[in-house]
């Protein structure tokens, strides 16, 4: 039985084990390599130089079955005794190798290496952690090095791929920096699941559990694991898209996979020991603002303000014109004139700060390696008192124990603490539902010196509206609070048999252990009596791995094949403690509340597998795999809870067969089929009961926990892909294209479909269903100018996905994937649609696409059945890439382009309602004046005809005895309150936004001191100005930022008081020694 | 080269041994079961479980307080309550949430527990008590809606069944009865012990009352469209010799805690009482004219234990000063200075008078719409299911209906008992100014039992539509069935209202069973008339 305990201790026995060999093997500087005695009769002078003549500092030579070696000095020269006839291997980190025969004694030689990304034989990182040549591939694969996220740094690591990969949408939650991310590759392949990528980090998955999101009542967004990755850690992420790509990893890759490789310690240099520095300081301000904002009416309703108002109507912007001559007495008993404060809102935020520090130690000799990092990163948010901290400590040691017996070691532990996580949403605390609503002439920053009475309870300012809490009160006093502890280590052996086989078996585990706890003290409007919720989750999971891999050759074929064996197994427990009714007050723990309930829950589950591959090429111009995996999932029962999946792929290189390659230097085709299958989440198939945590006069309570109808006849998922496309390099890989069709069905899925509650369920758990994913990604990378000393890169990545939703079952043709708080919309998957149609009432309109108005109202009537507002997903998306490269100056700039989605904003829809929106002038001033003629006049409502006022855009629809049907336009001039009121409860339609946008995400501006300047005391030195998320080029929703979905699964298309979003200036410094 | 192949194979194989040896601890079917929850359990929890949310579930109580309080002009002014049930504001949002409500929380729990305990003679009176308690809520929800799923519906588990038939009203009412009747019979005495009581504590014999006086109020229920049909039920259930409910003592009433929790699963504090008392500081649970006029004119000593005014000195509300009397006295107006909304209107809509007061220099307006007594916003109000009182009314409309029920006790006696039980449970379950015997008799005099079948009728329903204001589900449906009390819709007090001209006689179909139940739905709104219309009348309503 595996043991957590035993697991954890055997990684740190290995780890400091190798540690020692390293730091006390042999304490001999190494300027040179230790010369063997023999016979050496050449002696050999040379020079190593970069691209642009720029010597290279610490290249190594070795020389090809010798122990010696020799390494270049700050000038680049190295000098070398070696038998005659040798080869020499002349290695630099970033660059490609370069291998020469000692003819002659030579005191001259001169050796220019080329950097790496202009080399064909790029290596990627594949499936199961093996590095392929990239030609080989039969399908699509994408990288990024990890000096690209180095310098600009988001705080979630997974947020900085934005706009690098064709096809990788990256979406953030209106969370913030301490919210998760929601990655989908590919589109949605998945009804109703969360169809997020499977991380894998050094070959171990990664638990990359949601550990709370907000739905359309609100919550928090607890983060997920992959933000907790340190940046400078990383040496490259690899996306593998489809299926083929992914199907080595099994049902948990069905939505593609993103394989993270972190650094290996390495020499640095000439030296034992290297230490690089990196620090980073960015500003953060608030990037957008609620703009789209009447400033002509303040608070009040029906265009006055009555002397008791100021506490009933600081929400509601319905009142008269601001007049700066007209004085008002505030809830704090100040008196005040009553005109449109400027910037109010923006100044509730404040100037972010977020320094990033991280120390990296490097030694290796010989075949030992070790790397220590410790990164430190601390934020300060722009929401008053909000921040978090993160400590990040890694040891990753390679060494060979044994001849041919590699070990590599790595231990991580991250520690996280994050101070007031943004509610969001329609939860009570999420401070944007306050601050949008509160009338232009209520300065947000009164309420910052009276929010608590001298006796520490709430200042009441609003009648204790619980959906207005101040803002202030919730931030200092309400503050929540997390701290995670993560640990994860792994060990990999690998056993090199000769050249051609070997055998590796990794074990790797992770134990997060997170608590988030959240407080309302007593008086709080809605917890009177004091509340306080502690959150626990524990989190483990363990991946056991065995891979044999044979490789040989025969003529001019290359074959090879591995089979291999894993366990993956998770389990999560989650316990929640409720408490109410404070006692003690001046301590928040859970012993000064009378009343606590506890839940406790649990997530795990297993899946075993076994895997085979297979290759072959010939020539190295045409390459064919085949993988075959077998699953067996805890999840599914048994005797369906096995299944088998097989992939193809191909590439054919056609460019060996030109002669001429001035023009296209490299040609690629390729192609694959695949096939993965999936499982689900645990505890589906049948039905359980629960006791209530409620104490009742100790009596128990006892109910079906089920809201999902269970299946004890599930089936796994199946997704069939075919993928075909070309990989082009032309005028010596200056300009490289590289095009991917691909076209993906999912079968049987495993979905939870919603069924009629009168079944006494929300939904039932099924297999059916198709849905089809057909997309294009094209990956432009060009060099269009190359001087001596300038230099300039351009990428351009495009991806547009359709995603249709083919069928669903038993004349079901649209299923819910989630439902907005308002306005009864809800995101669906619907039949012959693209998923995530957003659907609702609309108005009612005639033939002409005139809305249809109710002539006795003025009101606009209603379909009485749901309709296609608007779609969630994005027609395309795409990005930009560039750099500027003079000397050691580079400016860099990466543009991040999404096109075509729609967003319901609840944000506008509140601020309608609440008369705040630009919309709501229209009528105003003259239902104003007809109420006051009336009111002059002592008419009641009724018997009135209004003079003017709000007349809605449409016909009046009426019958004559025939039945013939006229339209006329409607003239009926109402209170624009009522309409606005009356149409933000039927209906989205008015506020479903275009959200397309063109962001910046980053540019950086980086200087390298040139190596002469530095060579006494460091090895490089470079300096960047960096920005994050600068400016948004375009967007079309008003008020707030297109990325402000309020959580990472079914709720796209939905936003709701989100926050404004951060931009982000600041000073990136690299130095190693 | 082939020894080192067969070696690697056998290291090979040996790694994977290790590694399903792994798995062989694990069974996976154990590990698929959720080590925090059971696979079965006492179906007297889920009993109790649903008798809890009679009074405890806000989710149930919303439309009663959003819409039955507004439609029988009970409460008025509070701003949903006006805007549902007052401007009869057609919202989606409510009628989902109760629907979704009593399937997903209470039925499936009562229709589960019935099915694991039908045939089993150890556990009949537990069968039987989960059969009750499943008719009352169905009674609401068929009464709410009309045709509602019935016979198949909350059995996704036990037969698969996720698009379940709307049944007619009738079929659902006619086994409602047999449910009842059934259920009276089987309860037996020497049976199980009903552990989930939390009514009676497991007595048995005030079960099979219980029984009897639900199916009396269902009996009653069917007068309009089949008097003969009830009539027929009425003389049965009279015959019984378990008896009828005998007086307060036995009346199904839910012990409720004093706590205030929005917590949608929180079922231990009255729903209804706390959907009063409101989310804001102060309660805007306001008294409609047309209740409190109907008080006021007949001179009842409940008018001024239920309507109260009171100021805004404290957030608190029940630290908040009664400043009923000071008013009336203070401004000299006495009883006439109380200015009840009426329907269709907010509390801030025509603004009350109010008067000077020159000693606190305070102009007293706001204060003059009488409230909600904060005795029945408080969370420990009984969860009501079934009383004593509504049956003695009931029995006088059948003792006033007709005269062969072999039922020793008249009419006017009934009546009499009920209204003195009326007053007497507020005097028992509430705190308020207790209401004196005196105070009774010299209501029951001043406003004598008619003598004419329709007067008894209309005096009897009138009085049930005021007791019932605490019961807003029967309120509604005694309204429609009876006529009584007479009620004029928001529009004939000049109100604009927008998705009904006239009181609503039923709650539209949530729309998402036009995409998930299209063949039920639609043969329910065919049988309506072809629209899903909330002017349309239930069966029994016709």
């Amino acid at each position: 039985m595996y043991n957590k305990r035993k697991f954890v201790t055997l990684t740190f026995a290995v780890l400091f084990g190798n540690f020692s060999i390293i730091a006390f093997a042999d304490n001999k500087p190494i300027e040179k390599y230790d010369v063997a005695v023999q016979q050496n009769d050449c002696k050999v002078r040379g020079t190593v130089t970069d691209e642009n003549g720029e010597p290279l500092l610490g290249a190594t030579i070795k020389v090809k079955n010798n122990k010696s070696g020799a390494v270049t000095n700050e000038n680049g020269v190295f000098v070398i005794d070696v038998p005659l006839h040798s080869s020499l291997i002349v290695s630099y980190v970033g660059y490609s190798s370069k291998t020469i025969t000692v003819t002659k004694s030579d005191q001259n030689l001169k050796v220019m290496l080329s950097s790496d990304s202009k080399s064909l034989n790029e290596v990627v990182v594949t499936a199961l952690g093996i590095k392929r040549d990239k030609k080989a591939l039969g399908y699509a694969i994408g990288e990024v090095k990890g000096d690209e996220l180095k310098k600009a740094k988001e705080i979630n690591v997974i947020n900085s791929l934005a706009g690098k990969i064709p096809g990788l949408v990256i979406s953030q939650t209106a969370g913030g920096p301490s919210g998760s991310s929601r990655v989908i590759i590919r589109g949605n392949t998945e009804l109703t699941g969360n169809n997020q990528p499977l991380y894998v980090v050094d070959g171990i998955p990664l638990d990359n559990s949601n550990f709370g999101s907000a739905d359309r009542f609100g919550g928090y967004d607890l983060g997920d694991g992959i933000s907790s990755i340190n940046p400078d850690d990383v040496e490259s992420v690899s996306v593998l898209k489809g299926p083929a790509a992914s199907a080595l990893y099994g049902s948990r890759a069905s939505h593609g996979v993103i394989l993270i490789t972190t650094k290996k310690g390495k020499a640095a240099g000439n030296k034992r020991l290297g230490v690089e520095f990196n620090s980073t300081l960015t500003l953060e301000h608030q990037l957008t603002s609620y703009d789209n904002i009447q400033t002509t009416y303040g608070q009040g309703n029906d265009g006055r303000l009555t002397l008791t108002d100021d506490r009933n109507s600081s929400s509601s912007s319905w009142g008269p014109k601001y007049d700066a001559g007209f004085n008002l007495k505030y809830f704090d008993g100040q008196t005040r004139p009553f005109n449109y404060i400027k910037n109010n809102i923006d100044g509730f935020f404040r100037t972010g700060i977020t320094a990033t520090n991280s120390v990296v130690v490097n030694s290796a000799k010989d075949d030992n390696a070790i790397r220590l990092t410790y990164t430190n990163m601390t934020n300060r948010d722009i929401l008053p008192n909000t921040g978090m901290s993160r400590n990040t400590f890694n040891i990753r040691t390679s060494s060979k124990i044994l001849k041919k017996l590699d070990v590599d070691v790595k231990v991580n532990y991250v520690r996280e603490d994050v101070k007031n996580r943004p509610a969001l949403s329609d939860y009570r605390t999420n401070v944007a539902n306050n601050l949008i609503t509160l009338a232009g002439n209520f300065d947000q920053s009164w309420l910052k010196n009276n929010y608590k009475k001298s006796n520490g309870e709430y200042y009441d300012w609003n009648n204790g509206d619980v959906w207005n809490i101040n803002p202030y009160w919730i931030l200092y006093e309400m503050e929540n609070k997390s701290a995670k502890n993560q640990f994860s280590g792994s060990v990999l052996l690998k056993y090199t048999f000769n050249d051609h086989l070997y055998l590796q078996v990794t074990g790797g585990g992770d134990i997060c252990n997170m608590d988030f706890q959240e407080y309302a003290p007593y008086t709080t409007p809605g917890n009177e009596i004091g509340y306080m919720q502690k959150s626990k989750f524990n989190n483990s999971s363990y991946n056991i791995e065995s891979l044999l891999g044979y490789h040989n050759k025969y003529k001019d074929f290359e074959y090879g094949g591995s089979v291999g064996a894993n366990i993956y197994h998770i389990d999560n427990k989650t316990q929640i403690v409720t408490a109410k009714n404070m006692q003690m007050r001046s301590v928040i723990a859970l012993q000064s509340f009378l009343n606590k309930e506890i839940s406790e829950g649990s997530y795990r589950k297993q899946i075993n597998s076994l895997y085979g591959m297979a290759n072959i090429s010939y020539k190295s111009f045409i390459y064919l795999d085949a993988t075959l995996r077998c699953d067996k999932s805890s999840t599914l029962p048994t005797g369906n809870n096995t299944y088998v999946y097989p992939s193809v792929s191909s590439s054919f290189i056609f460019s060996e067969f030109l002669t001429n390659k001035n023009i296209l230097s490299f040609g690629k085709l390729r192609a694959s089929w695949a096939q993965v299958g999936s499982d689900t989440d645990p505890y589906q198939l049948g039905l359980t009961y629960t006791m209530d945590d409620k104490n009742y006069n100790n009596i128990p309570v006892g109910y079906i926990n089920n809201g999902v109808i269970p299946n004890k006849d599930l089936k796994p998922t199946r997704t069939n892909s075919v993928e075909l496309g070309f990989d082009l390099k032309f005028l010596n890989n200056r300009l490289g294209i590289d095009v991917t069709y691909y076209n993906q069905r999912s079968n049987n899925q495993i979905m939870s479909m919603k069924t009629s509650t009168s079944s006494g369920y929300y939904s039932q758990l099924i297999n059916a269903g198709c849905i089809e994913n057909k997309g294009l990604e094209i990956a432009l990378n060009a060099r269009p100018v190359q001087l001596k000393d300038f230099s300039w890169d351009l990428g351009v990545n495009f991806a547009k996905n359709s995603n249709k939703v083919v069928e669903l079952k038993d004349g079901i043709n649209s299923i819910e994937l989630a439902s907005a708080r308002w306005a009864g919309v809800s995101v669906c998957a619907k039949v012959g649609e693209q998923y995530g149609a957003i659907m609702g009432q609309d108005f009612m309109r005639n033939k002409d696409g005139q809305i249809i108005i109710d002539g006795s109202t003025g009101l606009p009537t209603f379909t009485s059945d749901m309709k296609v507002l608007g779609s969630a997903a994005w027609d395309w998306t795409g990005g930009v890439n560039t750099a500027i490269t003079y000397k050691n100056l580079t400016l860099s700039a990466i543009f991040d382009i999404k096109v075509g989605a729609d967003l319901f904003s609840m944000t506008a829809r509140k601020l309608a309602m609440s008369g705040k929106l630009t919309e709501t002038l229209d009528g105003r001033d003259a239902w104003y004046i007809s109420e006051e003629q009336r009111l002059a006049a002592g008419v009641s409502k009724n018997d009135w005809a209004a003079t003017g006022g709000y007349v809605a855009d449409g016909v009046v629809q009426t019958k004559d005895t025939d039945g013939n049907v006229t339209y006329t336009k409607n003239t009926k001039a109402i209170n624009p309150n009522d309409y606005w009121t009356y149409v933000g409860n039927k209906t989205a339609a008015p506020f479903i936004y275009d959200n397309s946008y063109v962001k910046v995400r980053e540019i950086t501006f980086g200087y390298t001191l040139p190596k002469r300047f530095i060579n006494k005391w460091a090895e490089s030195v470079s300096v960047s100005f960096v920005a994050r998320n600068p400016f948004i080029l375009y967007k079309n929703v008003p008020n707030i930022d297109p990325d402000s979905n309020y959580n990472n699964s079914g709720g796209m298309g939905l936003e709701y008081g989100s926050l404004p979003s951060r931009r982000s200036y600041g000073l990136n410094v690299n130095i190693k020694f | 080269m082939k020894t080192i192949i067969r070696k690697c194979l056998t290291t090979f194989l040996y790694t994977a041994c290790i590694i399903c040896g792994f798995s062989s601890c694990n069974d996976f079917e154990e590990l698929n079961q959720d080590p925090t929850k059971a696979s079965t359990i006492d179906p007297n929890t889920q009993l109790t479980n649903a008798l809890l949310c009679i009074g405890g579930d806000w989710g149930v109580a919303q439309p009663f307080a959003f819409y039955y309080c507004g439609f029988v002009q009970h409460l008025q002014g509070d701003y949903s309550t006006t805007s549902d049930g007052g401007e009869y504001l057609n919202s989606d949002y409510e009628f989902q949430a109760v629907w979704d409500r009593m399937y997903t929380v209470l039925l499936k729990n009562l229709v589960d527990g019935i099915n694991r305990t039908q045939g089993d003679s150890s556990m009949v009176n537990a069968n039987s008590a989960l059969r009750i308690t499943k008719v009352f809520y169905s009674t609401i929800i068929t009464d709410m809606f009309g045709d509602v799923p019935y016979f198949d519906a909350c059995k996704g588990y036990i037969s698969g069944n996720v698009k379940p038939a709307y049944d007619k009203q009738e079929l659902i009412y006619k086994d409602m009865l047999k449910e009842l009747t059934e259920a009276e019979a089987n309860l037996n005495e020497n049976g199980d012990a009903l552990s989930g009581d939390i009514i009676y504590k497991g007595d048995i014999a005030k079960w099979k009352s219980l029984a009897n006086a639900l199916n009396l109020r269902l009996a009653m229920r069917l007068t309009k469209v089949e008097p003969e049909f009830a009539h027929e039920q009425v003389k049965n259930i009279l015959s019984r010799s378990s008896g009828m409910l005998k007086s307060n003592a036995d009346n199904a009433l839910v012990e409720m805690m004093d706590m205030l929790d929005w917590d949608y699963n929180e079922h231990r504090r009255n729903g209804l009482s706390q959907l009063w008392r409101g989310r804001e500081n102060y309660p805007t649970c306001y008294i409609c004219s047309t209740f409190w006029n109907k008080m006021k004119d007949t001179s009842d000593p409940r008018l001024l234990r239920i309507g109260r005014c009171y100021d805004e000195s404290s957030t608190n509300p029940f630290s908040r000063n009664d400043v009923t009397e000071y008013i009336m006295n203070k401004s000299g107006n006495g009883i006439n200075q109380l200015q009840p909304v009426k329907p269709g209107f907010y509390w801030w809509d025509n603004w009350p008078n109010g008067f000077w007061d020159a000693d606190k220099s305070f102009w007293w307006d706001k204060a003059c719409r009488p409230m909600l007594n904060n005795a029945f916003i408080k969370g420990n109000c009984p969860g009501i299911i079934c009383t004593y009182a509504e049956q003695e009314y009931l029995l006088a409309e059948a003792n006033s209906r007709w005269n062969d029920l072999n039922d020793n006790t008249t009419a006017e006696q009934h009546y009499n008992n009920a209204v003195r039980a009326s007053m007497d449970f507020l005097n028992s379950n509430y705190n308020i100014n207790k209401i004196g015997n005196d105070e009774i008799n010299s209501f029951l005099s001043a406003n004598p039992f008619p003598s004419d079948a329709e007067g008894r009728i209309k005096t009897i329903n009138e009085q049930l539509w005021i007791y019932d204001f605490l019961n807003p589900a029967e309120a509604y449906s005694n309204w429609r069935r009876s006529g009584y009390p007479e009620l004029k819709s928001s529009v004939e007090y000049g109100a604009k209202v927008k998705d009904s001209q006239s009181i609503p006689r039923r709650l539209f179909y949530p729309l998402t069973e036009q995409t998930y139940n299209p063949e039920g739905y639609y043969s329910a709104v065919k049988s309506m008339g072809g629209t899903d219309s909330w002017n349309a009348h239930v069966w029994w309503d016709k």
